[in-house]
């Protein structure tokens, strides 16, 4: 049986309605959509209750303010260029690497959700939910098609500088004694990472945490507590640098099978070996590099 | 998140629907382990989100809402519906990979196993897996979606990943470092 069960989970994503039952949902929901239309009941809309005054939109001053603005023509055209502008941002959200509004969605969108994150904390959960993103991305290309070569590197230059954003501002925060939320961040990074160790090993980033095993705060919970502390599944967000050479090796063996490595390497391909078969945290106490690239483009990050 | 007129409602739900139907129907298979009924219950919560949209409310978060609903759509369904659990996993599994993973059949069986021990976890144990592991859904949203804090889900998360390894027999070596 596969020892790496997060993956196998991972691995039920496979699962997926038939053609035949999407299509003929599709079907029934667009029907709906036809029977059902939209009846606004928020503000925006009149809506009229039985007995009742119809209740003004707020929009009604507006537009009569319009009327007799001869300025409101520009007025319009700037509503209507932010709308627009709000309904791609809206789209780039769902973008992934390759599509054409991924651009906005790493450019702008989240150069915007940067500039409103004033606080180290807020940069640092910030940092962590772009790196979870990057993620997600790379499963969601590996389940449709496979990553290629140049959106693999993209992918992997992207986690990694958010991995090391993380690692500042985490460090900022302990430095401020705001030993706490450093920690909530960190948990939250790990589960993240966790959740993904055969897209780290693919994108050749391994992470490790230092110190974290009694770092965890659970004391909403002793029994729990006990239970956790030492052991090692929250820990299976790093890598071994062996499984990842290991891996890089085999790759490096037939590199035209790059993408189906990767799209192949579900339950039963990119396992790492011996007793890092879980991924399991190891310390490095003695480093002092933060980052380490080495010439084969392994990136290792130390927290 | 949720799109100003008509047409873009329309379009925010469909596409919606393209991206989270997948999801939805695994987070109702792992709940109810009938494909039938997990269908059925996809449906359900998109028509009933459809419902929600048209009434000019908005969405902050797309899929944890789409849990949400389905998740309340399997408690009505339960509720209405004879006792479920009643289904064989063992069969039903083999069924349900059938499409999914056919030609693989060491996959398939390594699957087969995990939902047959998926199946012997705590209901809410095994949304949490689901939700996380499956679907990739962030434990600070999966706190915040049931009210809890982060740590008690990722304590409940590892309590549960250790019952699936023991169930599919993962050897201890490979658990502790």
């Amino acid at each position: 049986m596969n020892e790496n069960t997060e993956k196998l989970l991972a691995s039920l994503k496979r699962i997926r309605l038939t053609d035949e039952e999407r299509f003929a949902m599709h079907g029934r929901l667009s029907g709906l959509l036809k029977r059902s239309p939209v009846t606004f009941s928020s503000p925006g809309r009149l809506h009229k209750a039985k007995g009742a005054s119809p209740i003004l939109s707020p929009f009604t001053n507006l537009l009569a303010a319009f009327r007799r603005n001869h300025r409101a023509p520009i007025a319009l055209g700037l509503i209507l260029m932010l709308s627009a502008g709000s309904g791609v941002a809206l789209a780039a959200e769902r973008a992934v690497p390759g599509d054409i509004l991924y651009p906005v969605k790493v450019n702008v969108d989240e150069k915007v959700a940067a500039a409103f994150a004033v606080s180290t904390e807020a940069k640092a959960n910030l940092a962590t939910r772009l790196a979870d993103r990057r993620l997600d991305e790379a499963a969601e290309l590996s389940s449709r098609s496979g990553l290629s070569t140049r959106t693999r590197t993209e992918l992997k230059e992207r986690l990694a500088g958010h991995l090391n954003d993380t690692k500042k501002h985490v460090a900022k925060l302990r430095s401020k004694g705001r030993s706490r939320e450093a920690r909530e961040i960190e948990t939250e990074l790990k589960s993240s990472l966790g959740a993904h160790p055969d897209i780290l090993l693919y994108l050749d980033i391994s992470v490790s945490f230092e110190d974290v095993d009694n770092d965890l705060d659970l004391s909403d919970d002793e029994d729990e507590v006990h239970r956790s502390r030492g052991e090692s599944d929250l820990n299976a967000t790093s890598i071994s640098s062996e499984a990842v050479s290991e891996r890089r090796e085999g790759r490096d063996s037939d590199d035209s099978s790059d993408d189906d490595a990767f799209v192949n390497s579900g339950p039963r391909g990119g396992r790492h070996s011996g007793d890092d078969a879980d991924g399991s945290l190891r310390k490095r106490g003695g480093r002092s590099k933060d980052r380490n690239d080495d010439d084969s483009g392994h990136i290792r990050i130390n927290f | 998140m949720a799109p100003m007129n008509t047409n873009n409602r329309e379009r925010w739900f469909l596409s919606m629907y393209d991206t989270e139907a997948d999801a939805v129907f695994r987070f109702c298979l792992v709940k109810l382990r009938d494909r039938e009924a997990a269908v059925e219950i996809t449906q359900d919560t998109f028509t009933r989100i459809w419902e929600y949209i048209s009434r000019g409310e908005t969405v902050r978060n797309a899929r944890a809402f789409a849990f949400r609903v389905a998740r309340n759509a399997i408690a009505d369904y339960v509720k209405k519906s004879r006792p479920l659990y009643e289904h064989d996993l063992g069969e039903a599994a083999e069924r349900i990979f059938e499409i999914a993973v056919s030609g693989d059949a060491e996959l398939q069986a390594e699957l087969s196993g995990l939902l047959r021990c998926l199946a012997g976890l705590p209901d809410d144990d095994r949304e949490l897996v689901a939700l996380r592991y499956t679907e990739g859904m962030p434990v600070k949203d999966i706190a915040t979606e049931r009210g809890e804090r982060p740590n008690t889900i990722t304590v409940r998360l590892k309590r549960a990943l250790e019952s699936l390894r023991e169930c599919l027999g993962v050897p201890a070596r490979a658990q502790t470092s």
